[in-house]
């Protein structure tokens, strides 16, 4: 047995963890190319450094961060298919690179950009072999296949072709055979990538569901602001590497989206011009007829009624800031502390 | 332990619904390789117009090899290659191996298994016909123990190209092109339709070892026709128990590799 790290019931218990790759460098051209025959410089790339944290069970953490921070090499580190270069991870009491049955039968690991159904086949045979694998008993399958079914609304597209299927169907046939064998932990890594919005709603809302009813304890990586927001009472924020916020989620959107985003359309036969819209708020863009300003989060709706009232606004949407300009603002202020 | 077969017996039924799918594919493939095989039987009828033996063989003892090296490769074939093929060629690039080791499943079994090959059946069959029609032929040279020993040996080296095999796809951790590895094996391969003896005296050794392709139809033909002797037996069964550690050995170290860098 591994040595204990787990503080009091975490779940999953990450220490000091850390992940250098090397990659080599190859000069450019021929030259570099026949240099690097005998002499091959390498790089050390830091994807993950010095991160520490404890999940707690039944927990919805958002994990983010912008591209290169890390998410994914420390979800598969989480998973068992990378080795720390040192640090000290346990996921439901199991070392995960052990790659032990008893662990793998009770996590798993979903990633939007990679698909692991049979792309020729009906979802239904995948789900199948995953059966198998997994070792579920008939009755356990059936009831639980019924029930994410009945959540995703997908029962007739398990019996059509994976190929034929539009990116929201498939993800949601993913989404079935990773849970199948009704994990306790699950990572999901970008799990709306590429979706709209009304399907990344559906997605989010069955994460939810999937929670409450088997009280599953979730990692979540996105670029959607949506997803955290929404799923996510703590977010954990990295950066290059470094964790760099863990906490509750509201408190850095109080804290750092101190701003909401007005995105402005005016018609087209009126003429507005920069100057008259600055005295609203910081002007980010503008090409008329659009424009976005930036205003106090606490009185874009004020805002946005004196632009209606004042200029000839054909459209208005009030937005919160995307997750990188929030993780950027919380870098910033933790650098120039 | 019921599971691998229940896994096995899933991947079966997928692998039949995808014939299915692809009916007409299946037949042109299995088409095409007949035209094969029968070419083969027609440049052997033209290299015995001109000759009474090839390496001490006479042309149906020849057209025995070719039938028993044919139908080992193909029943391996049929059950492993293409997922072994698969994985080393998009395997490790593609990260399609991520799905298959968080997984309560040993990776090297499910990889091996994952896409039987039912486009050779066909092919096989011709072959089997051919095979007995020449066991028919050479009646008078076959005994009961030979047969049983043949048979054994037959067994050790498909566990021999299966091993080989297998390892050479654990390239695949460690080169990005590797999958041009395993194509070279497959021609290289084609050469064990032949007597070994009919190779130069110093290529022989290697035919034994470090290319074993005498194994896939030149060992068992022999002891089918009572020319193999214990030696050959022995080496045999050493060089099966060597295929499966060095199999082994690849395959830990390129997932330790691959556990180290992944992308
Ligand atoms: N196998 C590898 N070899 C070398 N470098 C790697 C490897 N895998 C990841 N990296 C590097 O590690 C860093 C972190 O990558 P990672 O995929 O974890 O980022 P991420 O946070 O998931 O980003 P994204 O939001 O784009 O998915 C990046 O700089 C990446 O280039
Ligand atoms: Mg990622």
């Amino acid at each position: 047995m591994v040595e204990t790290i787990m503080s009091n019931q975490s779940i999953i218990s990450i220490k000091n963890l850390k992940k250098y790759f090397k990659v080599y460098k190859k000069k450019p051209g021929l030259m570099g190319s026949i240099q690097s025959l005998w002499h091959r410089e390498y790089e050390e790339v830091k994807a993950v450094d010095d991160i520490s944290f404890d999940i707690f069970p039944g927990e919805i953490v958002g994990f983010i961060g912008q591209n290169g921070a890390g998410k994914t090499t420390t979800l598969k580190m989480l998973s068992g298919l990378l080795y720390p270069s040192s640090g000290k991870v346990q996921v439901l009491g199991f070392n995960p690179w052990d790659r032990k049955p008893e662990f793998q039968k009770q996590f798993a690991l979903v990633m939007g950009q990679k698909n692991q159904l049979w792309w020729d086949l009906p979802a239904m045979e995948s789900f199948l072999l995953n059966k198998a694998i997994y070792e579920v008993p008939d009755a356990q399958f059936k009831k639980t296949l019924d029930k994410l079914m009945d959540l995703l609304e997908v029962r007739d597209i398990v019996n059509i072709q994976v190929r034929k299927l539009s990116l929201g169907q498939r993800m949601k046939c993913e989404l079935i055979a990773a849970l199948l064998h009704n994990p306790k932990v699950l990572f999901l890594d970008e799990p709306t990538i590429g979706l709209d919005v009304v399907m990344q709603k559906v997605l989010r809302d069955f994460i939810k569901a999937y929670n409450k009813e088997f009280g599953a304890t979730i990692i979540l990586t996105s670029h959607y602001m949506g997803d955290v927001k929404e799923l996510c009472k703590r977010a954990i924020i990295i950066d290059h590497g470094h964790k760099i916020f863990d906490g509750e989620l509201q408190q850095i959107i109080d804290q750092y989206a101190v701003n909401k985003i007005l995105s402005l359309t005016f018609e087209e036969e009126k003429s507005v011009i920069r100057e008259q819209l600055e005295k609203f708020g910081e002007v980010k863009e503008f090409a008329f007829p659009k424009a976005t300003i930036l205003v106090k989060r606490t009185e874009a709706a004020k805002v946005a009624g004196k632009l209606l009232a004042e200029l000839p606004v054909a459209d208005v949407n009030i937005e919160e800031p995307s997750i990188e300009v929030i993780i950027r603002q919380v870098f910033e202020s933790q650098h120039t502390k | 332990m019921k599971k691998y077969p229940r896994i096995y017996f899933q991947i079966l039924r997928m692998t039949a619904a995808l014939m299915m799918t692809y009916r007409l594919n299946l037949l042109v493939q299995g088409s095409f390789m007949i035209v094969y095989l029968l070419g083969f039987l027609f440049l052997i009828n033209i290299v015995f117009s001109k000759t009474q033996s090839l390496g001490g063989w006479t042309r149906d003892e020849v057209i025995l090899l070719f039938s028993v090296y044919t139908l080992i490769w193909g029943i391996i074939e049929s059950f492993f290659f293409e997922g072994l093929r698969q994985f080393s060629i998009s395997g490790v690039k593609n990260g399609d191996l991520d799905k298959v080791l968080t997984k309560p499943v040993n990776a090297q079994l499910l990889i091996s298994f994952s896409t039987p090959n039912p486009a050779t059946t066909p092919h096989e069959v011709f072959v089997a016909v051919l095979f007995i029609h020449q066991l028919f032929i050479l009646h008078g040279q076959l005994y009961p123990a030979n047969v049983l020993v043949a048979t054994f040996a037959g067994f050790c080296s498909m566990g021999i190209l299966f091993f080989l095999y297998s390892s050479y796809a654990t390239l695949a951790f460690h080169f990005t092109n590797s999958s041009q590895a395993l194509r070279a094996l497959e021609t290289i391969s084609d050469n064990a339709q032949y007597p070994t003896k009919i190779y130069p005296q110093w290529l022989q050794p290697f035919l034994f070892s470090l290319i074993p392709i005498a194994f896939l139809g030149y060992v068992p033909t022999s002891f089918l026709l009572g020319r193999g002797d214990w030696k050959l037996l022995w080496i045999t069964i050493g060089v099966l128990i060597g295929s499966f550690f060095i199999n082994q050995f690849a395959w830990e170290s390129g997932l330790k590799k691959y556990s180290s860098a992944s992308s």
